[in-house]
């Protein structure tokens, strides 16, 4: 599929030129001559994997971007929204050709540093640094492509930040967890902290993959519904699932039923949290929703809501499942649904705020926004010794339950209210 | 081929096309034309499925642009007025590139030189896209856009920035294209030139369509039209022979009864006979044709009538 893939060929002829081809080695070899001087095998392994990160991790990043990064600066990327490449055929296309000499590179890295036996401490680090670099890769791809929604257009800024995403997301694999011995146990399947976070890695990086998918889909526009987010939040829920005991059981401050049972709960929230405010958000499409509902239409609702709207009441389900599965039922139901209900505060807010016709920078705005309600006014409320205030601002429902749910409540309701005028006001 | 029904379009503040609707038959030159900011680009866009209508329905040969924009993507080929080429690739690599993004199967190389043929592009098959001409980098964005033989041909400003020659070459295209089949729609400024080509004019203006319909010969030979006529003669005639011949109303000469123009009502073949009666009347008569002016004269007189 991939050689006949016309962009993934595009690419090859334009990456792997007979000169580049001839430079990668002519770089590289040296590089593994001076590790082994070193230390012979190991020394270049190690020189080996530092290269290997540079090139699949630092350059592969940027590399990502660009391919999308690329078209749009030239003009070309609405002639491949219309050509006949399909979403798959594209990110496939775009991902693994546009870095192909990244690869091409890395692929030498990755055989001498396992035949090298790898670093020391870790004899599976070729392997490591190959789902590392597609990790971070997709990571960098996708968010580029988030970029690319927020605000058409793409410049060299963007692509940076896009490639320093990838890189800071990638080093959760980063051999730092090797000074942790933790061994993890996830439905019964025991792994040392090195297996567990390559385990981890592959299924993110599958996710990754399929998040860079979807986000070529919308901007192709193909109609699309919210399945695939649905399987992601339920793929977060048995993951987390499957840790909560082993894992966070094992910390005694953090052992306190909150935490302990509704770990994955609050991913989901977080995960809503994200994808709330890197969503593309449009008054018209919301409009049309708004239509779209008002007719009946629930397929047509389905394609044109955000995605995390779907979400939302399985994640209401998942709290209460998660509260009434307690013995503390009634405080552990009244804090995960203060943090429900200031998860709908923030997206109202944000939208509140994004959705403002004459706003400039309103991701921004609506971040300062936040950080004023969650950071700036509890201390200043702590500084002053108003604590009963302190509910209205971060969740506290099971501390405070009055306060805890009628403050997100109230300031839900009231960016709810603010969020309906800018219906009105485009219509 | 082209049927667009209740047609909707909204950016955030402003209601770019409402409830716009028209067919276009196959086989025809459509020049889309209207004030700026009236809507013709986001009305391609939409044709072009590059953006979701808000509402109603965009069919391409029958086929729903928001149902199946893949399959409606293979009847149609865009050139966007600020089109960007591989500049990296050779003439030849971009077209086989297209060929097989537009899905083509077989030989794409062959597909490759047919395209460039077709746009007189054979003798630069191997120069790198970056180095061509502007003239030469429309008509490459032109191959690439057509290579897959779409039905649908829409143009956003493509005379802009071209030469007089260029310009001319362009025209010739859409004619050839236009020969072939094709139902192409051009949206441009310059409508003399549009004239040139145009069988029919498309007006929009505030997002809205104020007039659709045929220019000149496209109608049928014995729809009862009026149009303006202007009649070149090759040494000045007396104004009052010209005069005394029937049903020329509103004539105007250049004053030195070298070049009349008048207005003319009857169908195509009406038209015929009356060149017949201008030769048979002894006029030395070198040109004539419709009064291109007339176009434009066409185009202010709607969007007047359009306006409050």
């Amino acid at each position: 599929m991939t050689i006949r893939n016309p962009e993934f060929r595009r690419n090859l002829l334009l990456e792997l030129s007979g000169q580049r081809l001839l430079l990668m080695p002519l770089v590289l070899f040296p590089l593994f001559l001076l590790g082994w001087t070193w230390g012979e095998a190991k020394g270049a392994a190690a020189v080996a994997q530092a290269a290997g990160w540079g090139l699949l991790v630092f350059w592969g990043t940027r590399l990502a971007v660009d391919s999308l990064s690329a078209e749009v600066m030239a003009k070309t990327w609405d002639g491949q929204r219309l050509s006949g490449i399909g979403p798959v055929t594209m990110t496939v296309g775009k991902l693994f050709g546009g870095t192909i000499f990244a690869w091409y590179g890395g692929a030498m890295c990755l055989a001498v540093s396992a035949l090298g036996g790898g670093v020391d401490g870790d004899a599976l680090a070729a392997l490591r640094l190959l789902i590392t670099g597609f990790f971070a890769q997709a990571v960098a791809f996708w968010f580029g492509m988030v970029q690319l929604r927020l605000r058409p257009g793409a410049g060299r800024f963007q692509v940076t930040v896009a490639q320093i995403v990838g890189i800071v997301v990638s080093i959760q694999a980063a051999p730092l967890l090797g000074f942790f011995d933790w061994q993890v146990q996830w439905y019964g399947l025991a792994f040392d902290s090195y297996g567990f976070m390559l385990f981890s890695t592959v299924l993110f990086t599958l996710w990754t993959w399929v998040a860079c998918w979807r986000l070529m889909r919308a901007d192709l526009r193909y109609r699309s519904y919210p399945f695939a987010w649905l399987a992601f939040l339920l793929f977060l829920i048995v993951y987390f699932g499957g840790l909560t005991e082993s894992v966070f059981g094992e910390f005694a401050n953090a052992g306190s039923n909150l935490l302990r049972g509704a770990v994955a709960y609050h991913v989901l929230v977080g995960v809503t949290w994200v994808a709330a405010l890197l969503e593309p958000k449009s008054i018209v499409r919301l409009r049309q929703a708004r239509n779209s509902w008002q007719q009946g239409d629930w397929r047509r609702v389905l394609s044109e809501v955000p995605p995390f709207v779907v979400g939302l009441p399985l994640i209401a389900v998942v709290g209460a499942a998660t509260a009434f599965g307690r013995p503390d039922a009634g405080l552990l139901g009244a804090q995960l649904l203060s943090v429900f209900l200031f998860l709908l505060r923030d997206i109202l807010l944000v939208y509140f705020v994004v959705l403002n016709p004459k706003a400039r920078r309103p991701h921004g705005a609506a971040l300062i926004f936040l950080v004023v309600l969650y950071l700036l006014a509890p201390a200043l409320i702590a500084d002053s010794g108003v604590s009963a205030l302190m509910p209205f601002f971060i969740p506290m429902g099971g501390v405070e339950p009055v306060f805890g749910l009628i403050g997100p409540l109230v300031q839900a309701i009231g960016f709810g209210i603010l969020f309906g005028t800018r219906f009105r006001m485009a219509s | 081929m082209i049927d667009v029904e209740d047609l909707c379009f909204e950016y955030p503040a402003k209601r770019a096309l409402d409830r716009v609707s028209f067919h276009i038959a196959p086989g025809t030159v459509t020049a889309l034309v209207g004030p700026n900011g009236a809507g013709k680009t986001t009305l391609l866009r939409c044709l072009a499925t590059l953006d979701l209508p808000y509402a109603g329905r965009v069919r391409l040969g029958g086929i729903d642009t928001v149902e199946e924009p893949r399959k409606a993507r293979r009847l149609l080929g865009f050139l966007d007025e600020f089109f960007g080429l591989y500049d990296e690739l050779s003439v030849f690599q971009c077209l086989r590139y297209w060929a097989g993004a537009h899905g083509l199967e077989g030989d794409l190389a062959v597909a490759a030189r047919d395209a460039a043929a077709r746009l007189g592009l054979s003798d630069r098959l191997e120069e790198r896209a970056g180095s061509l001409s502007r003239g030469l980098r429309q008509r490459l964005a032109i191959a690439q856009a057509i290579i897959h033989r779409p039905r649908i041909l829409l143009m956003d400003e493509p005379a802009s920035g071209l030469d007089p020659e260029a310009r001319s070459s362009l025209a010739d295209l859409i004619r050839g294209l236009q020969a072939e089949g094709m139902t192409i729609i051009v949206s441009s400024h310059i409508l003399v030139e549009l004239a040139d080509y145009s069988s029919h004019m498309l007006i929009v203006d505030r997002g809205r369509i104020i007039d659709h319909g045929p220019i000149h010969g496209a109608e049928q030979a014995t729809a009862q039209v009026t149009r303006r006529l202007r009649v070149g003669f090759a040494r000045p005639v007396a104004p009052e022979t010209l005069g005394a011949i029937a049903g020329l109303d509103g004539l105007e000469w250049d004053g030195q009864g070298a070049l009349a123009s008048f207005d003319f009502t009857g169908s195509l073949e009406d038209q015929a006979a009356l060149l017949h009666r201008l030769v048979q009347a002894g006029l030395p008569v070198a040109a004539f044709g419709e009064d291109h002016t007339s176009l434009q004269d066409r185009y202010i007189e709607k969007l007047k009538a359009a306006r409050p």
